[in-house]
């Protein structure tokens, strides 16, 4: 019962377009444009990061992959229910001979947002950055932890 | 200076292999070394293998899953677990791929391969 409940609201929880609309039109409009690249006022697109997510009884764990980032320089923000992490990779390494190099990695600003469902008590959110992940613990409400309660029939 | 730190091989064009992880890589020429750096989050620093044999240098490791705990309700997975392997060959101005260092910084895979004395520009003073 409870599985079949948190299924068909994790989407949510990762897709922010198949969300429903939000109390005002600014979360509408975020909601559409989620996984649409957005753009800083330099006009630059951010890159997405990778991210795992895993939904247990207690908690919503996130592990968001942004590697060669300064812990100081991640930001995590909770705002009418949406978590966003956002950053920037800088570009350290000057290339002096352009010509011998090769250049893979996304550079600039990160942007990922989550949408929370109801059950995770926003005030207890914690995040950790390790070896380049960050990783965020979501422990759920009291309430949202589902109980055994056994009930005697008389 | 035409030298471009070839790459004979990504995990792709090498299936016996069972990579499943194409890391994404920079690779800097400078005056003096050579810098690739391996994007790599959630290894561990011990779970590298660095290899340099026959002028060729291959980078391998393998990143597992943390085992998902019982009372897992719902999982969603976008890092690919398994390992990885990459291969450079190394140019000739690098001495005999002998002087690489590595070290592994907030999921980043640093090395650093020295170029040879001898390749390095050398100023003549003139008596």
């Amino acid at each position: 019962m409870i599985e079949k409940e948190v299924l068909t609201m994790l989407p949510e929880l990762w897709n922010r377009r198949g969300g429903l609309i939000g109390p005002t039109f600014d979360d509408f409009v975020e909601r559409f444009f989620y996984g649409w690249p957005s753009f800083d006022k330099t006009g630059e697109a951010a890159w997405t990061p990778r991210a795992d997510i895993h939904d247990s009884d207690k908690e919503v764990t996130i592990d968001v992959e942004i590697p060669g980032i300064p812990k100081e320089d991640i930001k995590v923000e909770i705002k009418n229910g949406l978590l966003t992490v956002t950053g920037e990779r800088k570009q350290e390494r000057k290339t002096e001979t352009p010509e011998g190099s090769r250049i893979e990695r996304h550079y600039g600003r990160f942007e990922r947002s989550f949408l929370l469902p109801e059950t995770v008590d926003e005030e207890k959110i914690a995040a950790g950055y390790t070896n380049g992940v960050l990783t965020l613990n979501l422990p759920k409400t009291e309430k949202a932890v589902p109980r055994e309660v056994t009930v005697a029939v008389k | 200076m035409t030298y471009v730190l070839t790459n004979p091989g990504t995990c792709a064009q090498r299936t016996t292999r069972e990579a499943t992880l194409t890391p994404a890589v920079d690779i800097i020429e400078n005056t003096d070394n050579y810098t690739i750096s391996i994007d790599l989050p959630g290894f561990e620093k011990d779970g590298f293998k660095v290899v340099v044999h026959e002028g060729v240098l291959t980078v391998s490791g393998e990143r597992g899953r943390l085992e998902a705990p019982k009372d897992d309700l719902y999982r969603y997975y976008e890092r690919p677990a398994g390992t990885f392997y990459r291969a450079f060959r190394i140019p000739e101005d690098v001495v005999d791929g002998t002087d690489v260092k590595a070290e592994y910084v907030n999921g980043v895979l640093n090395l650093e391969l020295k170029k040879r004395e001898k390749a390095l520009p050398r100023t003549i003073s003139v008596q």
